[in-house]
């Protein structure tokens, strides 16, 4: 059990309301000096990369993502032309030694879209599965402590949220609130909480069964103590695993409404809306279509490769069996 | 039995209403008039009385609450309301609609379900042999490709550069069945590879899993054929987890394919649904997500009861 990885055997000093020190014998009560955020930071340490860079196709995702990143952060230096100075007289132009890729329909170069349109693709990723998790864990603590009508009604409202088909939702949104990269991060990110949301409450739900959290709580431990010292560390691991693979759908969903003419629209260049353009100039231009959609199929792989191989390393027990 | 079935209906009742609120506040938050939509160009010439006229007759001047009341009422009434758009009752426009939806969806289902389910077994059993290779590559394609990029990929190919397959519109199969199927081909491909790579997935790893299991290894000693052992004894037992997937399958039936609608000009209810949400058609948007929203939840419901059903282990209290 995850539990097992708590157990170091020094006590820990609780303080009462009035102030005096309490030594807990149980060695997973260790809230004392150092605050929960960095506990939580120390258990992804180097060892953990290390254990994913056995795993070989996390190391090329891992190399794709860094790619991807640099060309986010140095598109600017990285780019041969602007990517929205227009040559309207060599539009749809074939790739060539001056345009590796080709022109677009009003002549824009197309490599330094593609750098451009990573920036929007890491952004929406990060900044989708970040909200998700901001909102979602929360959310998820509260149903599994609150129980009762609140946990019922929180739950109906994730249902809800999931029977209403994603696509159509995040539309809908994307236009009440109108296009551009953190509208539509918002949106996508509403798919993710609700994922987040119910594997925190689960993990939390079979955490507050524990023996020794139970002990903790016959001690008169608070609860908010016993959520930041059991069950969030319990329920960060598959946490991140699911927003690295949350990263990977929320790419993917931008692309789609990009591609849609609904998310973040022209001139902004994203991989979403240059894959529009590729339709649009199907016919005259079929090459225009290749290097966008291999760019987020790759980034997509990446993502979830890397989901998949963080669930391994650090869940011991489906090690080697994945 | 009866109580739980029971249960789940008055909790999907209540979900349905969290969904019919949701849709109906966010459709009336899109900062677009519908009357000038309906109206369009014409909408140059109105007078103010007019104006307040149309909004009187559409029931737009009452406030929010009593809108959505008056709407949820008429929703249960059975009276869904009629298209802003072309004034035909929305009824109508689904009835139009969700026949092309479904055949497209059911092909693709067709389609997974027995690509997947084939190869997820075979791979099983010739573990790392050619197919188990190909199958994992496209389980790991499925779930990452971009399915408008692969529906652009594959008109390419087949429509720009073969013209073997049509790259839009739609035909019913009663109507006109082998130009329906030619032109369902590529839609129904992009619409059921991921369908196909998840249950290829689920389909392998719980053959792997149900060969280990003691029952098959008896079944081996006892010297039964091998053949009966793989099909009466592990094959059924590894589709129990299929059905969870089918299950999800049939819920998304009808908005599952927006965008493969929209990209081959499907004329089903995905591209009817984006176009009303562009159009602030809203009768015709909240039926459609309610409508939706219910296949999910009944789909849910079907699947959880069907396993008491097919497992004799589980029970439902």
């Amino acid at each position: 059990m995850a539990s097992d990885r708590e157990g170091s055997p020094s006590g820990a000093s609780l303080k009462d309301k009035v102030g005096r020190e309490t030594q807990v014998a149980n060695g997973a009560i260790t809230v004392g000096g150092k605050s929960p955020l960095s506990r939580i930071a120390d258990r992804l340490p180097l060892q953990t990369l290390k254990a994913l860079l056995r795993h070989r196709l996390s190391v090329f995702s891992l190399i794709y993502i860094t790619i991807a990143t640099g060309a986010a952060v140095f598109a600017g230096p990285l780019s041969p032309y602007d990517p929205n100075a227009i040559d309207p007289v060599n539009a749809l132009a074939p790739p060539s030694w001056a345009h590796p890729l080709g022109l677009d329909d009003v002549g824009r170069d197309v490599f330094s879209r593609l750098l451009y349109g990573a920036r929007v693709s890491m952004e929406v990723g990060l900044l989708s599965a970040t909200l998700a998790i901001v909102v979602g864990v929360p959310l998820g603590v509260i149903a599994a402590y609150a129980g009762g009508w609140t946990e019922h009604i929180i739950m109906r409202i994730i249902d809800a949220k999931i029977a209403i088909p994603n696509i159509l939702l995040a539309i809908l949104l994307v236009i009440v609130m109108g296009g551009g990269v953190f509208t539509v991060s918002l949106a996508l990110s509403l798919n993710l909480m609700t994922t987040q949301a119910r594997l925190v409450r689960s993990q939390a739900l079979s955490v507050k069964q524990l023996d020794y959290v139970l002990a903790a709580k016959a001690l008169g431990v608070p609860p908010r103590r016993i959520l930041a010292a059991h069950v969030l560390p319990n329920a960060f691991q598959p946490s991140i695993v699911q927003a690295t693979l949350g990263m990977g759908f929320a790419v993917l969903g931008e692309a789609g409404l990009s591609f849609l003419g609904v998310g973040v629209t022209i001139p902004t260049p994203t991989w979403g809306n240059m894959l529009n353009l590729a339709f649009q100039n199907m016919e005259s231009a079929p090459w225009l279509s290749i290097a966008p959609g291999l760019a987020i199929f790759l980034l997509v792989l990446s993502f979830n490769f890397v989901g998949d191989g963080l669930r391994d390393v650090l869940d011991p027990r489906l090690r080697g069996r994945v | 039995m009866k109580r739980y079935i029971l249960s789940r209906l008055i909790q999907s009742v209540f979900v349905l209403f969290v969904i019919s609120l949701i849709v109906f506040l966010l459709i009336r938050a899109v900062p677009k008039d519908p009357i000038y939509v309906i109206l369009g160009p014409e909408s140059q010439g109105i007078t103010p009385e007019q104006y307040a006229q149309m909004k009187h007759d559409l029931g737009l001047d009452r406030s929010l609450p009593v809108q959505y009341v008056m709407w949820a009422q008429r929703m249960v009434t059975g009276d869904w309301g009629h298209s802003f758009k072309t004034k035909r009752p929305v009824t109508q426009e689904l009835a139009t609609r969700i026949p092309y939806s479904l055949q497209l969806a059911v092909l693709a289902l067709l389609l997974s379900v027995v690509i997947g389910i084939t190869t997820g077994v075979v791979a099983a059993l010739k573990r790392n042999g050619v197919l188990d290779v190909i199958s994992s590559f496209v389980a790991i394609a499925g779930v990452a490709l971009p399915n408008f990029w692969f529906a652009l990929i594959l008109i390419l190919v087949f429509s720009v550069h073969w013209n073997i397959f049509p790259a839009f519109g739609g035909k019913l199969i009663w109507q006109d069945p082998l130009g329906a199927l030619q032109a369902m081909v590529l839609p129904a491909a992009v619409l059921g590879l991921s369908g196909t790579a998840s249950i290829m997935r689920q389909m392998r790893s719980s053959m792997l899993e149900v060969m280990g299991e003691d029952y098959v290894r008896t079944a081996r000693a006892k010297g039964l054929h091998e053949r009966k052992v793989i099909w009466s004894h592990a094959f059924r037992n590894a589709l129990l987890p299929i059905v969870t997937l089918l299950g999800l399958r049939l819920g998304g039936i009808l908005g599952g394919s927006v965008i493969v609608e929209t990209i081959f000009s499907w004329p089903g209810v995905g591209r009817l649904a984006v176009s009303a949400i562009q159009e602030v058609n809203y009768p015709v948007v909240q039926v459609i997500v309610v409508v939706s929203g219910a296949t999910v939840l009944l789909a849910n419901l079907i699947t959880d009861i069907s396993y008491a059903y097919i497992d004799p282990r589980i029970h439902i209290t």
